[in-house]
C-alpha cells in the first residue's frame, strides 16, 4: 500500500515539476487566435499615451475587422526592463515602438529581437522607400543594414514652450538671452508664478537637454561632438555649461528642487495647470494644443475648472551670452518594430504598414499631434485639429514641421546607456553639489561611452 | 517570591532541556521524503533553477537580449568589487538597516507598551499605527514626494516652528535624500514592529509583571528588565526581517529618488535594476549573486547568534 502511494506521489511530483518547468519555458501561445477568426496583436509601448492609443485602435480596427490591437502602455523609464524579458517570451509584444537612439528605446539596443522591415517597406512602398520618408529617418532606424522599425513620427527638440496668456498678462515677451530671461523670471516671481519648470529627476534626459541648450549657445555642435566621442567632455565648454546651470539655479530660474521632480508627470502638470510660464519640450508637446487634450491634461494636473490657454514655442534663449541662438535638434522620434517572437507576424505587418506606410495612418498620427509626420507630403488634418488658438498654433505647428526638415543635429541618435548616465550625473552634480565643474566634466568623460560608428558619422 | 519564580522558571527551562531529542532525519526516511518531494521538486525546479541561471549569466558579457553572449568568467565580479557605486550602495544599506531597525524597534516597543496599558480608543490607535504597512509604496510615493518637496508639508511645519533655516528640498539634496528614504521607510514599517511586539508582550507572564510591580518596579524598569528579556526573540526576528528588507530594498528609493541625486540614495536593488535596464545583464546578475550571498550570510549569522544566546540562556 505504502509503495503504491509512494509511486503515485513520485509520479505526481514529476508531473508537478514538469508543469512548473513548462511554465518557465517557452511554449507556443495561441491566445491571439479567437474562434471568430479575429486575431489579437499586442502592442507594448511608451507611446502613444493611452487616450491616443484608443483612437489608433479604433481607426485601425475599423479598416481591419479581423485584427484587434491590445495596447499596453509602459512607463517610459521602465520600458527597457519591461521589454527585454517581453521580447524573449511568446507572450510579449508583437509590435513595439523604438527610437533612433537613447538609453531607453534606442533601436540598436534591440537589434537581435526585432524583424528587419526592409522587405515589408520595399513590398509596400517600392525599392525607393527610403526616399519617401523625410531626411534621414530610415537611416536612423537602420542598424547593420536592417531596418529595425518603420518611422512613424519625427521630433524636433530644444524648444522652450511658453504660456502666451501668462506672458501677455504681465506684458512680457519671450526672452532671447540670459538677462531677458532673468527679468522675465523676476516679474513672474513677483506675481507668484513659476517662470521656468524643469523636471530633472529620474532617468529622463531633460536636464541634459537644457545643458545641451546652454552648451550650444557657447559653441554650437560641441555637445553632439562630445556625445560622438569626437571631442572631450573635459572642456571649457562643458565647465562653462555647468557654471551657467548653477547660475540659473542661484538666480531662481531653475527651481531649487528641479532634481526632485520629473518632467513627467510633475513638471508637465505644473506647466499645464498654468503654475509655470515656460517648459523645455520638443515637437511632441504640440499634442496639448487641442482644446480637449489641454483640458484633459489640466484635469489630470488637478485643475477642477480647466481654462483654455495658448501654448507656443519660442527658440531657446542664448543662455551663455556668447551670441549663439541654440539650433533645434531633429530625428525620428519613434518607429514601429515587429518582435521576432511574434506569433502573428502577418497581422503585425498589417498594423505597421497601416500606421507608418500609409497616408491614412501617418496623417492620423500627425493629426493627434504626436509629432512630425515622417512620410513626405503628409500633413495634419488642419481644419479638424480643434486647437486652443487656431490662428497662432497652426502657424506654430507649421514652423515646427519646417524646422524638422532643416535641422542638422540629431537628438538621441548617438546616445547609448553609458553616455546618457554620464550626462544625467553631470547635470545632477551641477545642481546638487559643490563639486568643481572641471571634476564633473572629468567624471563625464570617464563615464561616457560613444556608440560604435558615432565618430565616423 | 521573586526568587521562587525564577527558580520555577529555571526548572522549566531545565525541564525543557530534558525533553527527549528529536528523532533523527534517518528515522523520517524513506517514505517521509516522498511527502515533501512535490514541494521540494517545485522549489528546486523553479527557484533554485533561476538562482543557478543568474549565476551562469553573471559569468557572461551579455545585453540580456541578443544571441551574442561572451563568457568572461569572473570578470563581472572583479569589476563589481572595484565599482565604488556598488560599495556605496552597500554602505547605504548598512546605514539604512541600523537606523531603521533601531528606530523601528524603539517605536514598536513604545507603541506596544502604551497600547498594552489601558488606553481609550486603543483599537483606533492600532489601526492608525498599522495602516501605513498595508498601503502600497507606489501609492504613497507621490504623497511622500509632495510632503518632502520644497513647498511641502514638512517644510511648512518646520517654518511654523521657527525652524525655517532647516527647510530644503529633502529629496533633491545629496545630504538628505538617504535620510528622507529612511524616514519614509520607518513611517511605513513601524506598524510591523508594533504588531510583533504587541503579540510578544501578550505572552509575558502577568504574574511576573504583578510581582515586579509589588517589588516596586516602575513602568520603565518593568519594561526594561521584565518585558524586554521576554521579547528578545522578537527583536532578533525583526533584525533578520529588516536585514533582508534592507538588502532587497527597491520600491522607495526607486520611486522617490531613483537612487539620486548623484547616487546619494543608491541601494543595491536600484543599482541592479539600472544596470539591467542599461543592457548590462551579466554585470547586474553578478551584483544579484553577491547580494544573495550577503543576504544568506547575514541570515545565517543572525540565526546562529540567536541560537547561541538561547543556548547560553538555557545553560544559565
Amino acid at each position: 500500500m505504502v509503495s503504491r502511494v509512494s509511486r503515485s506521489l513520485a509520479l505526481a511530483s514529476v508531473f508537478a515539476l514538469a508543469v512548473g518547468l513548462g511554465a518557465c519555458g517557452s511554449g507556443s501561445s495561441d491566445e491571439g487566435n479567437g474562434d471568430d477568426g479575429v486575431v489579437t496583436i499586442n502592442y507594448w509601448g511608451f507611446a502613444p499615451k493611452s487616450t491616443t492609443a484608443d483612437k489608433y485602435k479604433e481607426a485601425f480596427e475599423a479598416s481591419h475587422p479581423n485584427i484587434k490591437v491590445n495596447f499596453r502602455v509602459v512607463e517610459i523609464t521602465d520600458y527597457p526592463a519591461t521589454l527585454r524579458p517581453g521580447l524573449q517570451s511568446d507572450d510579449g509584444p508583437d509590435v513595439l515602438p523604438l527610437a533612433a537612439g537613447g538609453a531607453i528605446a534606442g533601436a540598436f539596443l534591440f537589434e537581435d529581437a526585432v524583424e528587419d522591415l526592409t522587405p515589408l517597406a520595399k513590398a509596400t512602398l517600392g525599392d525607393d522607400f527610403a526616399d519617401q520618408f523625410g531626411g534621414g529617418y530610415i537611416e536612423q532606424l537602420t542598424v547593420n543594414g536592417k531596418l529595425l522599425a518603420s518611422p512613424f513620427v519625427g521630433v524636433t527638440a530644444q524648444y522652450f514652450w511658453y504660456n502666451k496668456d501668462l506672458f501677455d498678462k504681465y506684458s512680457l515677451v519671450p526672452p532671447t538671452n540670459y538677462d531677458e530671461m532673468k527679468k522675465v523670471c523676476d516679474t513672474f516671481a513677483a506675481n507668484d508664478v513659476q517662470c521656468f519648470v524643469g523636471g530633472f529627476g529620474g532617468d529622463l534626459p531633460f536636464g541634459g537637454e537644457l545643458a545641451r541648450t546652454i552648451a550650444n549657445s557657447i559653441e554650437p555642435g560641441y555637445w553632439e561632438d562630445a556625445i560622438k566621442g569626437k571631442v572631450s567632455w573635459e572642456s571649457p565648454v562643458i565647465t562653462e555649461t555647468v557654471d551657467v546651470l548653477r547660475k540659473m539655479q542661484a538666480d531662481g530660474i531653475i527651481a531649487e528642487d528641479a532634481i526632485a521632480i520629473q518632467q513627467y508627470p510633475e513638471a508637465n502638470n505644473i506647466f499645464q495647470s498654468q503654475q509655470a510660464a515656460m517648459i523645455q519640450m520638443g515637437s511632441w508637446y504640440a499634442q496639448y494644443d487641442p482644446k480637449d487634450v489641454s483640458a484633459e491634461a489640466q484635469e489630470a494636473a488637478g485643475v477642477t475648472d480647466p481654462q483654455v490657454f495658448t501654448q507656443l514655442t519660442m527658440p531657446a534663449p542664448d543662455l551663455s551670452g556668447h551670441g549663439n541662438i541654440p539650433t533645434t535638434l531633429g530625428e525620428v522620434d519613434w518607429g514601429v518594430a515587429i518582435s521576432k517572437r511574434s506569433q502573428h507576424k502577418a497581422e503585425a505587418e498589417e498594423f505597421v504598414k497601416w500606421l507608418t506606410m500609409t497616408e491614412e495612418g501617418q496623417q492620423f498620427g500627425c493629426s493627434v499631434l504626436e509629432g512630425v509626420p515622417t512620410l513626405k507630403n503628409v500633413e495634419p488634418d488642419w481644419p479638424n485639429l480643434n486647437l486652443s488658438n487656431p490662428e497662432l498654433q497652426e502657424a506654430n505647428i507649421r514652423q515646427i514641421i519646417e524646422d524638422s526638415l532643416t535641422t542638422t543635429e540629431t537628438r538621441n541618435r548617438w546616445i547609448g546607456p553609458e553616455t546618457a548616465e554620464a550626462i544625467l550625473q553631470l547635470v545632477q552634480g551641477a545642481l546638487t553639489t559643490n563639486t568643481p565643474a572641471a571634476d564633473l566634466a572629468a567624471a563625464a568623460q570617464s563615464a561616457a561611452k560613444p556608440l560604435d560608428g558615432a565618430a565616423d558619422s | 517570591m521573586n526568587a521562587q519564580r525564577h527558580q520555577s522558571r529555571s526548572s522549566e527551562l531545565v525541564g525543557l532541556a530534558k525533553v527527549p531529542a528529536r528523532p533523527s532525519r534517518v528515522q523520517l526516511a524513506p517514505h517521509g521524503y516522498l511527502w515533501i518531494f512535490p514541494a521540494f521538486a517545485l522549489c528546486v525546479g523553479v527557484i533554485y533553477y533561476c538562482v543557478g541561471y543568474s549565476v551562469y549569466i553573471s559569468t557572461l558579457s551579455w545585453d540580456g537580449l541578443s544571441s551574442y553572449q561572451q563568457d568572461v568568467g569572473l570578470e563581472n565580479y572583479q569589476k563589481l568589487f572595484a565599482d565604488p557605486l556598488f560599495w556605496s550602495s552597500l554602505w547605504h544599506t548598512v546605514v539604512f538597516f541600523v537606523v531603521v531597525f533601531t528606530l523601528q524597534t524603539l517605536l514598536g516597543i513604545v507603541f506596544a507598551a502604551i497600547l498594552h496599558s489601558k488606553v481609550k480608543l486603543a483599537v483606533i490607535y492600532k489601526v492608525l499605527i498599522f495602516l501605513p504597512v498595508v498601503i502600497a509604496p507606489a501609492i504613497m510615493a507621490p504623497v511622500h514626494r509632495n510632503v518632502l518637496s520644497k513647498d511641502g508639508a514638512l517644510n511648512s511645519i518646520l517654518s511654523s516652528l521657527g525652524l525655517g533655516d532647516f527647510t530644503r528640498s529633502w529629496l533633491a539634496d545629496t545630504s538628505t535624500s538617504l535620510w528622507a528614504i529612511i524616514g519614509v521607510q520607518i513611517w511605513s514599517s513601524a506598524g510591523v514592529a508594533f504588531i510583533l511586539f504587541f503579540a510578544a508582550m501578550s505572552q509575558v507572564d502577568l504574574e511576573t509583571l504583578e510581582a515586579a510591580r509589588i517589588d516596586g518596579a516602575g513602568n520603565v524598569r518593568t519594561l526594561l528588565y521584565i518585558v524586554m528579556p521576554e521579547v528578545k526573540g522578537t527583536v532578533i526576528a525583526l533584525a533578520v526581517l529588516n536585514a533582508m528588507a534592507a538588502l532587497r530594498l527597491f520600491d522607495f528609493p526607486y520611486l522617490l529618488t531613483r537612487g539620486g541625486p548623484v547616487y546619494s540614495s543608491e541601494f543595491p536593488g536600484v543599482f541592479i535594476y539600472r544596470e539591467y535596464a542599461a543592457a548590462h545583464a551579466g554585470y547586474s546578475s553578478a551584483a544579484s549573486v553577491v547580494l544573495l550571498v550577503i543576504a544568506l550570510g547575514a541570515s545565517v549569522l543572525m540565526t546562529m547568534r540567536h541560537r547561541r544566546s538561547l543556548r547560553a540562556e538555557q545553560g544559565r
